[in-house]
Parts: structure tokens; sequence; C-alpha cells
């Protein structure tokens, strides 16, 4: 099984790659800071390896089905209010990895629940171009 | 349709991240607390409690539980006990977690030949049978 990012032909680059950016260290950052982002994406990491191992398979807690739609979520907290969701499917011998975005953990208003949705939404768009065309990826 | 691998490869923020000087402990941590949140989170399913009877007999929150099986976050010692009292955790639930093996423990009560000449034993405790704790 191997793990890989989907490719958006559209914006030229993969989603998930261009979310996670933002943790990247830069010369600017200072150590508390790259500690920070270190630890997000090892966190990340870890969690997408745990899933590698289960074939990609949704085990609960690290992984879950997202109701409502075809793929699967790994939930990582980003800090105490705000929580990254990665959704991923799982194609022939793939675990592609569709799209990341920020939710806050607890929804209190509809402007946050739709906000959300639309997330969701585009995350099944990419899965549906992604059956259309299997190549469009980048090895993780 | 365009070869993908023709076109400019965006970089990989993860792999980036590998050769940092944290990365790896980061990670190691990370792994370790997805085996104990994987491991609650099946004994508690076994048990059939929810997260929130969890929380109330540990004496603690069902966010904390929530976010510890989630591995998201790192576990004191005296939440852990609690946690693995309510839970009953056996040897092999802590073999999962701290990764070794549990040796075939057996204790023989009574020794003796049968008249075929075989061993004849009685055994009272197995662990690979049992769930009793062995300390």
């Amino acid at each position: 099984m191997e793990t890989v990012y989907f490719y958006d032909k559209d914006s030229k680059s993969c989603p998930v790659k261009k979310y996670l950016k933002q943790y990247s260290i830069n010369n600017k950052d200072k150590e508390p800071v790259a500690r920070r982002k270190q630890k997000i994406l090892a966190d990340i990491d870890a969690k997408i390896q745990h899933v590698q191992d289960n074939q990609g398979r949704p085990t609960p807690p690290i992984s879950k089905p997202l109701h409502g739609y075809s793929c699967f979520e790994i939930l990582n907290p980003k800090d105490a209010k705000t929580v990254i969701r990665i959704l991923y499917f799982r194609y022939q011998e793939k675990i592609v990895l569709l799209h990341a975005f920020e939710k806050p953990s607890v929804y209190k208003t509809d402007r946050e629940k739709k906000m959300v949705d639309r997330q969701n939404k585009i995350g099944e768009e990419y899965l549906n171009i992604f059956k259309l065309n299997s190549k469009n990826y980048e090895k993780y | 349709m365009k070869n993908i691998n023709n076109k400019q490869k965006n970089i990989d923020p993860i792999a980036g991240a590998r050769s940092g000087k944290y990365f790896e402990q980061y990670s190691k941590e990370a792994k370790e607390r997805i085996k104990l949140g994987v491991e609650i989170y099946n004994a508690r399913e076994v048990l059939d409690i929810s997260q929130q009877e969890l929380a109330k007999q540990a004496k603690t929150t069902q966010k904390v539980v929530s976010r510890v099986e989630n591995g998201d976050v790192n576990v004191g010692f005296a939440l852990l006990n609690r946690m693995a009292s309510v839970l009953s955790f056996n040897c092999e639930n802590w073999s999962n977690i701290l990764g070794f093996s549990v040796p075939a423990v057996r204790v023989i009560i009574a020794s003796g030949k049968t008249e075929n000449n075989q061993e004849n034993k009685t055994e009272i405790f197995s662990s690979t049978t049992s769930s009793a704790y062995i300390y």
C-alpha cells in the first residue's frame, strides 16, 4: 500500500501539501515555533503511517469514515480550539491524501458548519477527479 | 493528459521536516501515544462503555478521554492508572502499548508422572490464557 498526494491540475498543486506548507520551517522561525511546527507535522505523519500500516482502512480512533461522504478523515489538533482535518480515500493499492483544512473543534455557528461542509465537498470533488484520472498524484 | 512527472514537483513539508532535529523524537512520541490511544479505544469497545462513562469512572472529562484515544495528548501516570483500572488492562494490553512480548509463564502446583510415564501437571495459571496481572 502506497500513500500519495492528490494532484489538482487546475491549481497545479497538491491540496494537502499546500495546506501543510504553512508548517514548513523557515530561517526566521524562533526555536519554540520551529518545535511546534515539527511536532504538528510529526503527529500528522505518525497518523498517516498508522493508516498505512492498516492498509488504509478506517481504524478508529485515528481515522474514521466521514459521515455523508465517500472518504475517510484523520484529525489532528492545531490548538485548543482548532482541528486539522485530512481527507483521504483508498483507491486500488493507494492511500490518496485528498484535502486538508482547519475546522473549529466545536461548531458554534451555522456559518462554521457551512464552511466545513464546503471543504468536505471539495474533498469529495477531488476524489471524483482522481477516479477519472488516477495518474494525478505525487508520492508521499 | 500531461505526464505528472514532467510537472514541477511541489515541496513536501513532511519530507522537509524529517531532517529537523526534533522530528524523530516527536514522531516516536506520537507513535507511542497512538498505540496507547488505540489500546484504550479497543478496550473501551470490548467493555461497550462510552467515553463519557469512562471519563466519569476515571474522574476526568469526555474531552480528555477523546484526546487520549486520538493520541493527541500525553497522559499522566495517575490518570493512566485510573483508566487502565476501569478498563481492566491485562498483560496483553500493556505489551501492546509498551511493545514487549509476554513470556509464557506457568505456575505448577502439582507435578508427577502417570502410569504411562507421562508427566502429569496441574496448571493453575498461564499468562497466555489468563487475564490476571503479573508484576
